[in-house]
């Protein structure tokens, strides 16, 4: 009954009802479609953790342990670890614990053309096995035979445009490396070839790059940047971003897998970002993170003793588990930032609501007193107002949820134009649903608050003398 | 049930003098006794109506509904006397427009805790009571005066009430309507040894109690045959 009589009191002035409604769809579709940013950034960390083949990840304590794509520059904040700590990973202690593989992983970037692109430096004969089925993308694409990372020396007479790649990466040049059949590294810093045309180029089996993922515009910069023509395959195009645009902020929805031997090449002394370990068996995965502890805490006791050590002060020996947990708190800010724009919607809707229901209980103050007269207790009068107030904004709720849910696509292509973050960010997740909807319920609450605390205090005898 | 006020005092304090309503009322009215309250506009009749449906509290003064000092209890209880003892009718019906004839009826034994079926079940009797089966399913604010007035009547006797309380219930309505109401009224007192109180302003309508006891500035004068102070 008490339902009933909510129902019908939104119905009984439709006006009134449909303009609040706009409000809380506005507000809850506003909450939907910035919201979902965040969460799409939470959902593509957590799709590109779970498609890794990494178990326990090695890093300095002060490192944001974001993952790799498309965030992989901003990942370790210069915090670096000894290249010969490997050495402690990679005992046949550990091996005989079950670690199968240990990848040191350098974060960095180069300075592309038109923009900056990721990259991930890391012994190439680990990346296919890394990237599990050969995918570094969370999506289910596959890397084709021409995109697998092979290596080879830059050929002395090949034009080469200056790139200015990461600050550890120095822009002086390097030694020219000599062709060989082996893989090796490309230069990164060579000297441009001046005489010869920049249409010349001509691929050359003895080299090619490593290009990973998607981008409009990866295979220009990529040929531009490391003088192929030819290689490199762009297995999703962006078609909403204009290629122009791309890039200014730096991160984009790829990555370039580099050899971590170019890095180390130009920089003997240089450490790396993280050691990316992977274990045979997830069952051992806590023994062996604890074993790691302490040998590591022992190599860093012994080579502070012996004053030979310049690594990161404390190291952290994360499983997948705890280091999503640490990328989830740095993506937690966003959300939260996001959660708070919003909340000025959501506020504005809960006035508009609160209005609304002042409005409707000031008119039916007599109705209530009647209500009082019959029988009704204050709890069931409250109970009918909150009744009505959740009626109308979980309508709106529901309403602004497929507002969001568009708002998010336009919001998606306007963020991506705009920020130029050529990918779609968004995500509607069940559970942003759910959350929209139960605030939707909350803004009805908030809203039926003070008109109910105005009912309990009602006058009866006067509200009853007054007539309807 | 029985109704007994002793030293009952009401002042209200809203102008700018107090105005004392109700000085020192009492009276006994016995179980099942129809009892019509008359006097001047402003002569404290709906005041004393509203003290005695718990609908306020009185200054000093005991008001016994049974063997209850009402104007001892809190809130809560009053609210479940109100609902399972009293019922109201008042001058001007105070149907809840956005509810059907038969919901009207049905609200308070639902507020009560009857099930659907049997608030449902009870409401039909007490259509067929007033003569109303027919307009169960309109909304109240199509009915005439006269009808609004029985529905309201059957709403005060849906949770079979001890205390029947009428505020001028005829003050709206018609000659015929009127007469009609008074006749409901009367009947149900008679068939179910139901107490109630009217209050009226109109000699006619008081010719349908047993007992007439008129207020005036706030004192009860017995104008039948039983004598209130």
């Amino acid at each position: 009954m008490i339902a009933s009589l909510a129902f019908r009191n939104v119905l009984r002035n439709k006006e009134r009802s449909l303009l609040t409604l706009v409000g809380v769809v506005l507000a809850i579709g506003s909450f939907v479609a910035l919201v979902s940013v965040a969460a799409g950034f939470t959902v593509r960390v957590e799709r590109e953790m779970g498609s890794r083949e990494v178990h326990i990840y090695v890093t300095g304590s002060r490192a944001s342990n974001l993952p790799v794509s498309p965030l992989a520059g901003a990942g370790s904040g210069g915090v670096s670890l000894p290249r010969d700590m490997i050495s402690i990973l990679e005992s046949q202690e550990l091996r005989n614990k079950g670690v199968s593989m240990v990848t040191p992983v350098i974060r960095s970037h180069l300075d592309g053309p038109r923009s900056v692109i990721p990259v991930i430096a890391l012994p190439l004969d680990h990346a296919q096995n890394v990237f599990k089925g050969g995918r570094f993308s969370p999506e289910p694409r596959d890397l084709k035979a021409e995109t697998v990372v092979r290596s080879g020396p830059l050929p002395a007479a090949t034009p080469e445009p200056e790139l200015s790649p990461t600050p550890e990466i120095s822009s002086s040049p390097g030694p020219t490396p000599s062709p060989t059949d082996s893989p090796a590294p490309p230069s990164l810093s060579q000297e441009p070839d001046k005489t010869g045309p920049a249409g010349a180029r001509k691929r050359s089996d003895e080299y090619t790059v490593y290009p990973a993922i998607t981008g409009q515009g990866l295979e220009r910069d990529i040929q531009e940047l490391l003088g192929v023509t030819d290689g490199v395959l762009v297995i999703e195009e962006l078609p909403f971003v204009p290629q122009a645009k791309m890039g200014s902020l730096g991160f984009l929805d790829y990555s370039v897998i580099l050899p971590i031997e170019a890095f180390f090449e130009q920089r003997p002394d240089r450490g790396v970002h993280e050691y990316w370990i992977t274990v045979e068996n997830e069952a051992v995965v806590n023994d062996i993170q604890a074993l790691l502890k302490v040998r590591i805490e022992e190599y860093v006791a012994k080579k502070e003793q012996s004053k030979d050590y310049a690594g990161a002060r404390s190291i952290e020996v994360l499983t997948r588990r705890q280091y999503l947990k640490s990328a989830r708190e740095y993506l937690g800010y966003g959300w939260l930032l996001q959660v708070a724009v919003s909340m000025v919607g959501v506020l504005i809707a809960i006035t508009a609501s609160m209005n609304t229901m002042l409005m409707s209980t000031y008119e039916r103050l007599g109705e209530y007193a009647t209500l009082r007269a019959v029988g009704a207790s204050r709890r069931v009068i409250s109970l009918t107002i909150i009744f009505e107030a959740i009626f109308l904004n979980v309508t709106g709720g529901v309403l602004g949820l497929l507002f969001g849910f568009l708002a998010t696509g336009v919001l998606d292509k306007a963020v991506a134009l705009l920020l130029e973050i050529p990918y779609p960010m968004a995500e509607v997740t069940p559970a942003l649903l759910l959350q929209a909807l139960i605030l939707s319920g909350c803004v009805g609450v908030a809203g039926a608050l003070i008109p109910c605390f105005i009912v309990s205090r009602i006058d009866l005898v006067a509200q009853l003398r007054k007539g309807l | 049930m029985e109704v007994v006020l002793r030293g009952v005092h009401k002042v209200y304090k809203t102008g700018p003098r107090p105005n004392k309503v109700l000085d020192g009322v009492d009276l006994v009215v016995p179980s099942g006794q129809f009892v019509a309250v008359t006097g001047p506009s402003g002569a404290g009749k709906s005041s004393l109506l509203y003290l005695l449906g718990c609908l306020d509290y009185p200054d000093f003064g005991e008001i016994h509904l049974g063997n209850r000092d009402v104007a001892k209890d809190g809130e809560s209880l009053r609210e479940k006397i109100r609902l399972r003892h009293i019922g109201f009718v008042f001058q001007d019906f105070r149907l809840i427009p956005a509810l059907t004839v038969l919901e009207n009826i049905t609200l308070p034994m639902q507020l009560a805790g009857l099930s659907g079926a049997e608030s449902r079940q009870r409401a039909r009797e007490l259509l067929r009571l007033i003569g109303m089966e027919r307009e169960r399913d309109q909304m109240s604010g199509v009915l005439s005066g006269g009808q609004k007035q029985k529905v309201a009547i059957a709403r005060a006797l849906a949770n079979l009430p001890e205390l029947l309380l009428a505020d001028e219930p005829t003050g709206n309505l018609d000659t015929a309507s009127t007469r009609e109401i008074l006749e409901v009224l009367q009947s149900i007192n008679k068939s179910r040894t139901l107490t109630t109180i009217m209050v009226t302003h109109d000699p006619q309508a008081a010719q349908f109690a047993e007992r007439t006891i008129e207020l005036d500035r706030g004192r009860l004068r017995e104008k039948g045959h039983e004598s209130a102070r």
